[in-house]
């Protein structure tokens, strides 16, 4: 009965507690049941409701994870971005796929930043320290708490060896290294050193939590004087604990003015000591314990290949030179997995070299590749896996138990930054980026995803004649004979692109191409019922006539008119007709689609698709200048659009009037190239006395060739383009006051070209320009070599931009 | 009365709604909680339990039966595996029970102290949540209404863990 009773006044508890976690379970149950649902997720759980969020953000809830083992680590990266700020990425080791995430939203003031520290512990991830360009060393600490997802306030009054912040404390402490607590402790733990009472009085309700506290104050001066010396004011600093004390080692700052000092703290005199030592320098690259001793790796100068490392003994108390044969090998990113050194060498190849400490050699453990591990690289690990972080977080990982050796090779897994879903796989094909290639696959997306359109990245590959993908792709199981919306194989597309090495491996993996069966295809008509031209909107209009926006069949098209003065004529209207036939067969994600051409019409009429965004014109005007990785991506879009009619086979296509109003915008934000060759018919009227009348402010983009009367080739289309690029950067056209033919005129005879500012223009843009504009079209770059050339200056800019390389990795 | 420790000896367990369940007392012992009565020699013939019911009850001695009758993972090393797939697939089959009755068990699993079942029901919970929207766990979980985020709250929070969601 004893037990009946006992019981039902637990029940009744539950019964009358309000709000529990769980209703009809007792919290501690809950977090029983709750703590073992997966991390990811966590973040979803915390929007259930007030009791779950406040459980989910706690100490308890950190604290019983990982009493049960149920605590997943996640590595964290601290990155710099374009404007050199600092950034922090998370990534979860177990969804590969996922990739990495970037925490929004980092404290302002350490933004800027260098030489930071960047620790993390408990649920927290602290920013310690660091300098900036008009700010010397700060002792300032800044805290992201990790599972309520926010940034403490950089607030703090310096105690002792503690930081005090809004969501808690860190303390420096000899055998942690750095400690967390939550503020409710922090402060426990501070009236305790005020009033001097024992560690066991503090009536603590979770038992761990005072087990740690004991740990740590059981180490704690009793009074301030005895530890004035703090940790703070470092930037660049070495940090590391053994043998119950800890250690900062060389660094900048004011504080640490002497630059070849070390400090050490002392848990059983409870004393900060400094020492100098020569051998000791403040510029530390790297850092490691091993075996009882403190390695430090001293910034290497980038003329000799020597590595300059000294070691501390702690038996003998001095700095030595580190042993030659050990320190030859550390050559680049260290880690210490199961007391063993792994070295990330990246001076030829990428390779992974093991430290054998029995044979003292260093033995290589396998190669990496380079593809894949983007220097410069950071190691991380968890566990037996090392995580190589590099440019671009990139991420490559491996078990040091497992890793299974292909020939040298480390098998390894891939884990990358955010992606775009499955088209990426698309766009990288196109670009013939081998690297984002693989990465995609490895990723596991399916190598036969198609666009819209049906086009796989076989097709895309097969159509910018990149042989290296068209291989991967094909090796990755791609289908050969995938058909887009049009009926065209891989094959198809190379055959008419005249890629006769692709078309030969297309073929030896049964590729067909049921177009060239049936190649004579008549140019697509479109009766002109299918046509509301009533409801027509006028749109635009050019040298050559009105465009209407008009519904097709239901869709949103654009409708060309052709000046009746032009179309009147029955070898223009002929000709026109002939250029429509081979404009049906071009397809590419950079021009504008042709549809068809009404059929019975008695105007002349075709049909394009429509472009919501307006043409570069409009934006221009609307925005202004453009930022340069936005310039540059728009000029890759138009130099692919060019590349692609210019290596149309079996005749070029040249625009000839390629302006700011023929590149018009997708929703999606892509460039698009139009009215390509219209210029052509226009010419052949102009015979006929049909003149350029220049309003359209072709006149602006004109080759001086053009212009002259010569004759001329594909180039003028690369000074047209040079022009439209120096048009995005500047906001606008050049001497815009002045009448367009004056300026066509003083560039064809008095070679005048608009000014090149060093502050608008990245260097390799100006040269780029420069070189695309020049008087002698011969000399000019070809598009297949402006874009090569723009991806470079994009991804400088990019890089400068987007996650640049990662400064630190830890773990949590 | 008797306290010889017969491998044979019989307990009489009696639920809220006064059923009464006569097991071997060898299943009975998977939970500490009686072990513990027996060894302090507190446990009469009859054990009433007054806050569990026949339903929880029957489902919990189906469990104990079940465990009491496999070996025991520390009894010797080498247990077969074919035991262990036994058991997994027993505990799979037994968990798929309403969220009520779930909840019934594990509170009187705790009460109990039989540890398996505990985490067994702790475990079944958590896969029957995770990966759902708040919206679902509320439902699932019956979540009290005045308990919940307002709505700002929510916005907040969602927008806090944007980047981390998808």
């Amino acid at each position: 009965m004893e037990l009946l009773g006992s019981c039902s006044e637990g029940s009744s508890q539950t019964g009358a507690t309000q709000s529990s976690i769980i209703n009809g379970l007792p919290d501690d149950i809950a977090l029983t049941c709750l703590a073992r649902i997966p991390r990811k997720y966590h973040s979803l759980l915390k929007c259930v409701s007030t009791k779950w969020r406040d459980l989910i953000c706690s100490e308890e809830w950190h604290l019983y994870r990982q009493k049960h083992n149920l605590a997943e680590t996640w590595i964290y990266a601290l990155c710099k971005d374009k404007s050199e700020q600092l950034c922090c990425y998370v990534l979860d080791p177990n969804l590969p796929k996922k990739g990495w995430k970037r925490i929004p939203d980092l404290s302002s003031r350490c933004l800027k930043r260098k030489g930071v520290g960047f620790e993390v512990l408990g649920k927290q991830i602290y920013f310690l320290g660091g300098c900036g360009w008009i700010e010397d060393a700060t002792d300032e600490v800044y805290c992201y708490d990790v599972s309520r997802n926010a940034w403490c306030e950089a607030k703090f009054t310096e105690f002792e060896n503690t930081f005090f912040t809004s969501c808690g404390c860190v303390h420096y402490d000899v055998n942690l290294k750095i400690s967390v607590y939550s503020l409710e402790t922090a402060t426990l733990i501070y009236e305790k050193w005020i009033s001097n009472i024992f560690v066991d009085d503090i009536n603590m309700h979770v038992r761990q939590e005072r087990a740690r506290i004991a740990k740590v104050l059981g180490v704690t001066p009793k009074t301030r004087s005895t530890c004035s010396k703090n940790l703070g004011f470092l930037c660049y600093f070495a940090c590391e604990a053994m043998d119950g004390k800890i250690y900062a080692i060389g660094g900048l700052g004011s504080k640490s003015s002497d630059p070849h000092s070390w400090d050490t703290f002392n848990s059983t005199t409870n004393s900060w000591t400094s020492h100098m030592d020569p051998n000791v320098v403040p510029e530390i690259e790297d850092s490691l314990v091993l075996d009882g001793k403190i390695y430090i790796r001293c910034g290497s100068s980038s003329v000799s290949s020597h590595v300059y490392a000294v070691v501390y003994d702690p038996l003998n108390g001095t700095w030595q030179h580190a042993d030659s044969d050990m320190v030859s090998g550390w050559r680049g990113p260290a880690i210490v997995v199961d007391e063993t050194l792994y070295v990330l060498d990246q001076s030829s190849g990428t390779r992974v070299m093991m430290w054998r400490k029995d044979s003292r050699e260093w033995e290589a453990f396998g190669r990496l590749s380079s593809i894949l591990t983007r220097p410069p690289c950071r190691l991380v690990a968890i566990g037996k896996k090392i995580f190589v972080v590099g440019k671009g977080l990139s991420t490559v990982v491996f078990d040091v138990d497992k890793a299974a050796n292909m020939d040298g090779v480390l098998q390894i897994q891939v884990q990358k930054p955010d992606s775009d879903g499955p088209y990426r796989l698309l766009y990288c094909s196109g670009k013939g980026n081998k690297w984002g290639v693989m990465q995609e696959l490895d990723k596991g997306v399916e190598p036969n995803v198609g666009d819209y359109d049906k086009r796989t990245a076989l097709h895309l590959a097969a159509c910018e004649g990149c042989t290296e993908i068209v291989l991967l792709l094909l090796e990755k199981g791609a289908d050969a004979n995938f058909m887009d919306r049009w009926g065209r194989t891989p094959l198809s597309d190379a055959r008419s692109l005249g890629h006769l090495e692709i078309c030969k491996i297309l073929e030896a993996h049964g590729g067909i191409d049921p177009v060239l069966l049936d190649s004579q295809t008549p140019c697509y008509q479109i009766h002109y019922k299918e046509v509301q031209m009533d409801g027509a909107f006028l749109i635009g209009e050019g040298a050559y006539g009105e465009v209407y926006r008009v519904k097709w069949r239901g869709t949103e098209v654009a409708a060309k008119t052709i000046r009746s003065s032009i179309a009147s004529n029955e070898k223009v209207r002929k000709a026109f007709l002939k250029e429509l036939e081979l404009w049906q067969k071009l397809r590419h994600p950079n021009i504008v689609q042709f549809l068809g051409v009404l059929k019975d019409s008695d105007r002349l009429i075709f049909l394009t698709e429509y472009l919501k965004n307006g043409s570069l014109y409009d934006i221009l005007k609307k925005k202004g200048r453009l930022d340069p990785t936005t310039a540059v991506t728009y000029a890759l879009d138009i130099a692919r659009g060019m590349n692609y009619l210019h290596r149309h086979k079996p005749h070029a296509i040249i625009h000839r009037d390629l302006t700011p109003r023929n590149v018009l915008q997708d929703e999606a934000g892509r460039l698009k190239v139009t009215d390509f060759g219209l210029s052509k018919i226009a010419q052949e009227k102009d015979v006929y006395g049909y003149k350029m009348t220049g309003g359209t402010g072709s006149y602006r983009y004109m080759a001086p060739e053009v212009y002259r009367r010569e004759s001329y080739g594909k180039s003028v289309d690369v000074f047209s383009f040079a022009l439209i690029v120096h048009e995005m950067f500047q906001g606008g056209p050049s001497n815009r006051e002045e009448p367009a033919e004056h300026v066509a005129d003083k560039r064809a005879y008095e070679d005048s070209r608009p000014p090149l500012s060093s502050y608008l223009y990245p260097e390799p843009v100006r040269m780029l320009l420069k070189k695309c504009w020049h008087k002698n079209p011969d000399t000019r770059p070809k598009f297949e070599e402006i874009i090569p050339e723009l991806e470079r200056i994009l991804e400088d800019e990019q890089r400068n931009m987007g996650i640049g390389f990662c400064r630190s990795c830890a773990i949590l | 009365m008797s306290t010889s420790s017969s491998s044979s000896k019989k307990i009489v367990l009696k639920s809220a709604d006064n059923e009464t369940f006569e097991i071997d007392e060898i299943v009975a012992l998977e939970s500490q909680a009686i072990k513990n009565m027996i060894e302090d020699e507190c446990a009469d013939n009859v054990i009433p339990l007054g806050n569990i019911d026949s339903k929880t009850l029957s489902k919990i001695i189906e469990y104990c039966k079940k465990h009491a009758e496999s070996p025991k993972k520390d009894d010797n090393a080498d247990i077969d595996e074919k035991a262990v797939e036994d058991l997994k697939s027993f505990d799979a089959e037994f968990a798929k029970v309403d969220m009520p009755l779930i909840q019934d068990i594990l509170m009187a699993a705790n009460f109990l102290n039989i540890d398996n079942l505990i985490g067994l029901m702790c475990r079944t919970i958590a896969d029957r949540i995770k990966g759902k929207t708040p919206e679902e766990i509320r439902k699932i979980l019956n979540i009290n209404k005045n308990d919940l985020l307002s709505p700002e709250q929510e916005a907040k929070a969602r927008e806090e863990n944007s980047w981390a969601f998808d």
